[in-house]
C-alpha cells in the first residue's frame, strides 16, 4: 500500500508465540489471589510480578522470550501510596468537598507526568535477549497528548478524537526505545480518521435501532445493545491495533498485526459466558485466550538479524506513577 | 552432573550464543565455551520458577544466561541445599491438592463476603455516617423519573388529600432526620409502583392507588416504602455496589473495560441478590408497622396479589435476576405471620 515498503523479499517473517496455557495460569492465579487475602493484600505487588512474569516468559519471538524485571517491593511502595492518594481524596471528597475539587486539579496537573512514569516504568522493567527497553517522553508531550488535546474534543464536536488517538500513540511509540534502538510511528492522521469516521456512523446508526428496540422490548434491546457493543469493540480493538502495529518500526525492523474483528467478537463472547457461568473461574483460561490470540497475530519483518541492539544506560524508576495511574483508572495501552 | 544447555546474552548487545553451564564442585559456575565468564554460585542470582517459562542465571555485572530447562536448574539448586523459598510458591502452584485446597478458601472466602461481609460492613457504614447522606445519594433521581418515565398524577384532589393525610401520620411516627415527601405520579411505563428515594421522598403512582381496594393496602405499601428509607436501603445498595467493584479487581487483577464487562453478569446476579434482601427487610418493617397499628398484614398480602395476577412476574431461572423476591415468599410470609 505504500511505496516505501522495500521488497517483501528482503525481510524475514518472525512469528511471536505465546505457550501459556489456562490451566497453568489458574494455579497461579488461585494461589496469587489465596496469598492476597491471606496478607490483607500486600501480596498484590508479588502476585502481579508473578503473573506479568508468566505473560512475559511466555511470549516467544524467534528463539527467545521476554522478561518482567519488576522488583516487587518498589510496586508494593507505589500501590501503598496510590492507596494514601486515594483515602486522603475520598476523605476530602466526603467532609470538605472544596479540598477535593483543589485535589482533582492537583492531580489533573500530575497526570502528565504519572503517564510518563507509567509508561517508563514499564518500559524499563521489560527486557528481551538481556536488553531492557526504554522510554523517553517528556511532561510536555504527556500533557499535550493526554490533558489540553482531549479537553478539546467536547468543544469540536469529537471532531479532534482521531487525531488525539494517534497523537497518543505516537508519544507512547515514538519514544520507546529497545536498548539504543528507537521505536517509529509513521500512520498517517488520514488513516485513523478512516477507522473513527465509519465507527462513528455505525455507533449512531446502531445506537437507533438498538433505542427503537429497546423502547419496543426492553430485553430485546439489551441483548441486541450488548452484542453491538461487543462486535464494535471487538471491530475497534482489532483494527486498532492492526493499524498501531502497521506503522510501528524497531530500527529498521516492521511489525504485522492482522486481527480480525469477527475473532475477537466471538473470543471476548465465549469468555464472557465461561466467565458468568463459572462465577469468575475461567478468568484465567479468557486471560490466556485473549493474550495468545493477540500475540500470534503478530510478526515481526525483520531486516537482516536480531542480535544487532545495544543496551542503553539505565536509570531506575519507582513505581509510584504506574500504580496511581491504574488505582484511578488511567488506561493507557499500545 | 552433566551441564544445563541454554543461552548466554552479555547484556550489551541482544546477541545470543548457545552455551552449557555447568558447576563446579568448588561452587563456580562455568561454561563450555571458555570466553564466557566463571563466577561463584553465590554471587549469582537464580530466577524463580514460575509454571515453564526460562530460568536466569544472572550474573554480578548484569549479563544473564537463559535456560528452558527447569527441571535442571532446580536439581542443581537441590544439591545445592538452597533456595527452599522461592520453590515454596511453585510447590503450592504444581501440586493439585494446594491448589484445590486455595481454590477452596478462595471460594469460601469470595462467598462469606458477598453472602455477609459486604452486605454488614455496607449496614454499619451507612448507620455510622450522619443521616444527611442519605440525602446526597440520588439526590436529583426523582427529576430524571420525570422526564423519563413518571407523567403528572390525574388523581382527584380528594383521594390525594385523604393519602396525603395517611402519609402525614405515618411520617411523624418515623425516624428522625429525613424529609418525608409523598409525592403523586401517573406511572407511565412502570405502572402499578410506589418508589422510596434515599432522601425519604415516596413516590406512589396512580395506578397503585386505583387498584387498592381499601386505603389499609396503600398505608401497607407506605409501610413497605418506609422501611427502604428507614434501613438505609439506597446508600447501602450505594456501598455494596462499590464494594463489588473493588472485590472484581482484586479477583481479575486489572481496571481495564474488559474486565468490567466480564464481572457485569455476576455482579447483576449478586446484586438481584442484594435488592431481594433489601425487599424482605421492607416487608418485615410494614409487617411490624401494620401490628403495631392493629392493621391486618393480609391487606398487604391482598394487594400484592392483584398486582401479580396484572404483572404475571417472571418466575423460574429468571426470578434469581429479579429485583424483588418471588410473590408466593412474600405472600407466604405476610399471611404465615399473622
Amino acid at each position: 500500500m505504500q511505496a516505501t515498503v522495500p521488497s517483501a523479499s528482503a525481510r524475514r517473517a518472525v512469528p511471536f508465540a505465546f505457550h501459556g496455557r489456562g490451566g497453568e495460569y489458574f494455579r497461579i492465579w488461585i494461589v496469587n489471589i489465596l496469598l492476597t487475602i491471606l496478607t490483607l493484600g500486600i501480596y498484590s505487588a508479588w502476585a502481579k510480578v508473578r503473573r506479568q512474569r508468566y505473560f512475559y516468559g511466555n511470549t516467544r519471538l524467534g528463539d527467545a522470550t521476554f522478561e518482567y524485571l519488576a522488583d516487587p517491593r518498589v510496586i508494593l511502595r507505589g500501590r501503598l501510596i496510590a492507596f494514601g492518594v486515594f483515602i486522603v481524596y475520598s476523605a476530602a471528597n466526603q467532609f470538605y468537598p472544596p479540598a477535593a475539587m483543589v485535589l482533582s486539579l492537583v492531580f489533573a496537573g500530575a497526570m502528565p507526568w504519572l503517564v510518563v512514569r507509567s509508561l517508563a516504568f514499564r518500559a524499563r522493567n521489560s527486557a528481551f535477549r538481556n536488553i531492557r527497553f526504554d522510554f523517553k517522553g517528556t511532561y510536555r508531550e504527556a500533557a499535550a497528548a493526554f490533558l489540553w488535546m482531549p479537553m478539546l474534543i467536547p468543544f469540536t464536536f469529537g471532531l479532534i478524537y482521531p487525531y488525539v488517538v494517534r497523537r497518543q500513540k505516537e508519544v507512547v511509540i515514538g519514544n520507546t526505545m529497545y536498548g539504543t534502538t528507537p521505536f517509529t510511528f509513521s500512520a498517517r492522521i488520514r488513516d485513523f480518521y478512516e477507522l473513527f469516521v465509519p465507527m462513528l456512523v455505525l455507533l449512531v446508526g446502531g445506537g437507533m435501532v438498538v433505542y427503537g428496540l429497546a423502547r419496543f422490548s426492553l430485553p430485546l434491546g439489551l441483548a441486541v445493545g450488548g452484542l453491538f457493543y461487543l462486535g464494535l469493540h471487538s471491530y475497534l480493538s482489532a483494527h486498532l491495533s492492526n493499524l498501531v502495529y502497521n506503522h510501528s518500526r524497531i530500527g529498521p525492523h516492521r511489525l504485522r498485526s492482522s486481527q480480525r474483528a469477527r475473532d475477537l467478537a466471538l473470543l471476548h463472547l465465549t469468555n464472557l459466558v465461561g466467565i458468568a457461568l463459572t462465577f469468575g473461574l475461567y478468568i484465567p483460561w479468557a486471560k490466556v485466550r485473549l493474550a495468545r490470540y493477540r500475540i500470534e497475530h503478530l510478526q515481526l519483518l525483520a531486516a537482516g538479524e536480531l542480535d544487532a541492539f545495544a543496551a542503553g544506560e539505565q536509570q531506575n524508576v519507582t513505581s509510584t506513577g504506574e500504580e496511581i495511574g491504574e488505582m484511578f483508572d488511567l488506561a493507557i495501552g499500545v | 552432573m552433566s551441564g544445563i544447555a541454554g543461552t548466554f546474552y552479555d547484556g550489551r548487545t541482544s546477541r545470543g550464543r548457545p552455551a552449557v553451564l555447568h558447576l563446579g564442585r568448588d561452587g563456580v559456575v562455568w561454561f563450555d565455551d571458555a570466553a564466557l565468564p566463571r563466577a561463584s554460585i553465590r554471587e549469582l542470582r537464580i530466577s524463580e520458577r514460575i509454571g515453564n517459562i526460562p530460568r536466569a542465571f544472572v550474573f554480578p555485572d548484569g549479563a544473564r544466561f537463559e535456560t528452558p530447562d527447569n527441571d535442571a536448574v532446580d536439581r542443581l539448586l537441590a544439591a545445592l541445599g538452597r533456595a527452599r523459598a522461592p520453590r515454596f510458591l511453585y510447590a503450592l502452584e504444581s501440586r493439585a491438592r494446594y491448589i484445590l485446597l486455595a481454590l477452596a478458601v478462595v471460594v469460601a472466602f469470595s462467598w462469606a463476603l458477598v453472602r455477609f461481609g459486604i452486605p454488614e460492613a455496607a449496614r454499619a457504614v451507612a448507620f455510622a455516617l450522619p443521616v444527611e447522606t442519605n440525602a446526597a445519594i440520588g439526590a436529583s433521581t426523582l427529576e430524571l423519573l420525570d422526564r423519563a418515565v413518571l407523567r403528572p398524577s390525574a388523581l382527584e384532589a380528594e383521594t390525594r388529600e385523604r393519602l396525603a393525610g395517611h402519609f402525614a401520620r405515618m411520617a411523624a411516627e418515623q425516624p428522625q432526620g429525613f424529609s418525608y415527601t409523598l409525592h403523586f405520579r401517573s406511572g407511565g411505563r412502570i405502572g402499578a409502583n410506589a418508589l422510596a428515594l434515599p432522601s425519604g421522598a415516596i413516590v406512589l403512582t396512580d395506578e397503585l392507588v386505583q387498584l387498592a381496594q381499601r386505603d389499609e393496602e396503600v398505608i401497607a405499601v407506605l409501610a413497605h416504602e418506609f422501611g427502604h428509607v428507614a434501613h438505609r436501603h439506597g446508600l447501602r445498595r450505594a456501598l455494596q455496589s462499590s464494594a463489588m467493584g473493588l472485590l472484581a479487581v482484586l479477583l481479575t487483577g486489572d481496571v481495564s473495560s474488559t474486565s468490567a464487562m466480564v464481572a457485569a453478569l455476576p455482579t447483576l446476579l449478586v446484586e438481584a441478590q442484594y435488592s431481594q434482601a433489601f425487599e424482605r427487610e421492607a416487608d418485615r418493617y410494614a409487617y411490624e408497622y401494620l401490628t403495631r397499628r392493629g392493621i391486618e398484614p393480609a391487606h398487604f398480602a391482598n394487594l400484592m396479589e392483584r398486582l401479580e395476577q396484572r404483572r404475571r412476574g417472571a418466575g423460574g431461572a429468571l426470578a434469581y435476576l429479579s429485583s424483588h423476591p418471588p410473590t408466593a415468599e412474600r405472600l407466604r410470609r405476610l399471611r404465615g405471620g399473622s
